[in-house]
């Protein structure tokens, strides 16, 4: 009878409760494995208890105490790692050629003696015989009969102080400018609160979460200036600390500006880390294709573990929920063009073996004034109670041809003039005409953070223009490589260096032809302009035209 | 404090009364006629009760005497046994005094050899899987009671990364994370800040093993390529166990012994 009804219960495949064998939840109708069936009973334990509401047992919270006796056994008391000394020469010799590079791996680091190979410099000795060996002080030749003093007189001790007190000036000098400023009688203003947007514990202890979840780290930089949203300490903290972590840069909002400008960030920011370009749209995106790539190259990588995930960290308003609804090609994070939508951590699957962890925007304690601080998009622009305070900077970044394109604005005398104009030609007036100044710099704080002004950091200047692609620390002429690890990590570069010669696509009439062509001629006037020019003509190229959503 | 503890204190400090002695023998001889005076005037229940008393203190009193009287009048004395006397029944057995202590010889070996190879600490206190997880409790409602923190010390490895969410039930806080011990070398009575390399025996169990909890008593491996030892075949050793003798948990850091 039991065996009869086993039977029926296996050919018929009807699932009889939530958690039956049979009970699929993909379309192509197949099974649950056994571990997927005791991974959904474990998500119901819950405490066990009598009529009378009574815990009788919980799992994993029995008071039952354990036999705590440790069995005597000779190989407590043996060697657990020993190295021969060959090894050793060929692990240090090795290890000096692979560990400066950052596009190398240590697959398994437990393996091996790091800590032999290091010299470790805290050993520092106090060298006391170098100073006076023992025939000076002890024996017949002593020549020690008074003590060794810094100084041996009082004007000898001055003049020491005095130059000890110059090299502390020196080394310090901006503080002295600091007391300088001390001495008016003035003190900076306590800085509002909106300013801290980004380094509260709350938002430092999402971030250190997610970094602890993931085994890749992808730092999403906004490329229209990518060292000011950068994170050093993230970065030094990765590399000390987390060593078996990857960190990949990736230059989000490309399309906002011009080519040459994304190239050239591209070849910097690859010499510390793989970086990639993107542009962050479910429709019309770039990159996408190479950065799913990379993490399948990643995930290869760590193919002992059963998944691996990659975790999106960054300054705020840089689109980091952007790019994971792009790689997932529907809205599975919450967007907005504001900074700080993003409150808790997410994890979202993007295959199997890859999960991707959304974060929220973190900014490390700088020296950035407040305008810097809302030049950036960290604060919200409708917060901002002195909005007005900031359109000087942005006259003085934005160039003043991209000004009177997108405000109809021909000529003005400094901000408070510009402003002054916007309000009259937008209607932007209170009662009995006055001008509106604040609803006007919002509306320019809105316009910069949501791209419609143009604005770039351009990269630093290379003497080397060559058209090879700069992917650091990878010999692309080993053709003949048995090793995965050096595979996938050769495959990445291919991906880098194959991104670094596509054409990067621009937002349509942002700007100018001679903008997209060689831009870099404006910043170095008194240099071989002819030769410049020549060079990045090679560089550029007919652009596709992307017609705005 | 006794309330009449006050008399015991005077008498200590200032000495008894000069004819305290003699009043105390007088009212003890004085006693017996005043409890038969007792005796003689009580009526009724009363009465019956100090007969009864009186009757069981005397009984007594003539139970003890006659005890002793017996024990003077007639005692038994045992015949004087000689050295080295054995039962009729038992003659034809030889001797086995060779035997064991051949027995105890072995027994001593034996347990010399057992101790050789103890640990410092061969039995800790147990801990309860109660003490050693907390309930973690996750959902919208607050219903799912699946995860568990860990409340102990742990050791996560270099290649360490968090589980996701759904797959992870047992939760190590970074605060309780460890990566260096204070080890002692028994022998030459010095301490080092070593690395851990890997937790390889938790007393309470083989779970808190495979999960790298560090309680008192745990056998650790640490890094000890900075004492310098080398094997007598001329190789390097930068792997050794250790045994850890505090509650890393409370402290805030780890000490261990050196199994040397």
């Amino acid at each position: 009878m039991a065996k009869k009804k086993e039977k029926k219960v296996n050919v018929s495949g009807k699932p009889k409760h939530s958690l039956d064998v049979n009970r699929s939840n993909d379309a192509k109708k197949e099974s649950r494995s056994a571990a997927t069936v005791r991974r959904l009973k474990m998500y119901n334990t819950r405490p066990v208890r009598d009529r009378k509401g009574k815990v009788v047992s919980h799992e994993l919270q029995s008071k039952e105490l354990p036999s705590t006796r440790i069995q005597p056994d000779r190989r407590w008391f043996g060697n657990t790692r020993v190295v021969n000394q060959k090894e050793l020469e060929f692990f240090r010799e090795e290890l000096q050629s692979r560990m400066s590079s950052n596009y190398n791996v240590i697959l398994k680091e437990k393996k091996l003696p790091l800590s032999l190979l290091n010299d470790h410099q805290k050993q520092a000795r106090v060298h006391l015989l170098d100073r006076e060996p023992f025939q000076d002080a002890f024996g017949p030749k002593t020549k020690r009969k008074r003590p060794i003093l810094l100084a041996a007189d009082y004007e000898s001790l001055l003049k020491k102080a005095d130059g000890s007190q110059d090299a502390f000036e020196e080394k310090y000098g901006s503080s002295v400018s600091a007391e300088a400023n001390d001495e008016d009688g003035f003190r900076d203003l306590v800085r509002h609160t909106m300013f801290e947007k980004g380094q509260s514990k709350r938002i430092w202890g999402e971030l250190y979460k997610v970094i602890d979840s993931s085994d890749v780290v992808v730092q999403v930089l906004d490329a229209r200036d990518p060292q000011g949203t950068r994170c050093y300490h993230l970065e030094k903290h990765l590399k000390e600390n987390c060593k078996h972590k990857h960190m990949v840069l990736l230059l989000n909002k490309c399309d906002l500006v011009p080519a040459w400008a994304t190239k050239g960030w591209l070849r910097v920011l690859s010499k510390e880390f793989p970086t990639l370009a993107f542009h962050a749209n479910i429709n019309k995106s770039f990159g996408k294709g190479s950065l799913l790539s990379v993490l399948r190259q990643f995930a290869r990588l760590k193919r002992d573990k059963q998944a691996i995930s990659v975790g999106f960290v960054g300054y705020p308003n840089v689109g980091k929920s952007s790019v994971i609804n792009t790689l997932r090609t529907k809205n599975v994070c919450k967007v907005a063009p504001i900074p700080g939508e993003t409150k808790v951590w997410q994890y979202i699957t993007l295959t199997k073996r890859i999960f991707l962890i959304d974060c929220p925007g973190v900014v490390y304690h700088n020296n950035d004034s407040e305008t810097d601080v809302v030049l950036k998009g960290v604060v919200r622009v409708t917060n901002l109670k002195d909005a007005a305070d900031h359109i000087g900077e942005v006259l003085k970044r934005v160039k003043k041809e991209h000004l009177e394109r997108a405000y109809k604005i021909k000529e003005w005398d400094d901000e408070n003039d510009f402003l002054l104009q916007l309000c009259k030609s937008t209607g932007k007036l209170l009662k009995g005409g006055e001008p509106d100044l604040m609803t006007a710099a919002k509306m320019i704080l809105h316009d910069w953070q949501r791209g419609r002004i143009p604005f770039f950091v351009p990269p630093p200047r290379q003497e080397d223009l060559s058209e090879e692609p700069n992917v650091n620390g990878v010999d692309l002429d080993d053709s003949v490589d048995g090793n995965e690890a050096s595979a996938a990590m050769k495959a990445i570069a291919d991906v880098l260096s194959s991104q670094q010669q596509i054409n990067v696509p621009v937002q349509n009439d942002l700007y100018s032809e001679k903008e997209l062509k060689g831009e870099a001629t404006d910043q170095h006037p008194n240099t071989n302009a002819n030769e410049e020019i020549l060079a990045l003509d090679s560089n550029t190229s007919e652009e596709d035209p992307i017609s705005e959503p | 404090m006794p309330q009449g503890d006050y008399i015991e204190r005077h008498r200590r400090d200032y000495g008894y009364r000069l004819d305290h002695f003699e009043r105390k023998r007088k009212k003890e001889a004085r006693q017996v006629h005043k409890r038969s005076a007792i005796a003689q005037k009580a009526l009724g229940i009363k009465g019956k009760m100090i007969a009864k008393k009186n009757y069981a203190e005397k009984a007594q009193m003539k139970k003890t005497l006659a005890m002793h009287e017996e024990s003077t009048s007639r005692r038994k004395t045992d015949d004087n046994v000689q050295d080295g006397a054995v039962p009729a029944y038992l003659l034809d057995r030889d001797n086995t005094t060779r035997a064991k202590v051949l027995s105890n010889t072995i027994k001593q070996k034996r347990k010399e050899k057992a101790g050789k190879w103890d640990v410092p600490l061969p039995k800790v206190r147990p801990v309860a899987e109660d003490e050693m997880f907390k309930v973690v409790r996750t959902g919208k409602r607050k219903t799912k009671q699946w995860k568990r923190m860990v409340t102990k010390a742990t050791f996560v490895g270099p290649g360490f990364t968090r589980k996701p969410p759904k797959y992870e039930r047992f939760i190590r806080p970074t605060g309780l994370r460890f990566t260096k011990a204070h080890v002692t070398h028994p022998e030459l009575k010095c301490t080092f800040n070593l690395e851990l390399i890997g937790v390889k025996k938790n007393p309470n169990g083989p779970m808190y093993t495979s999960l790298g909890v560090i309680t008192r008593g745990t056998i650790i491996e640490v890094n000890v390529s900075e004492l310098g030892l080398v094997t007598p075949a001329g190789k390097v050793v930068w792997g050794k166990y250790a045994q850890v003798t505090n509650n890393p948990e409370n402290d805030g850091c780890i000490n261990a012994v050196l199994l040397v």
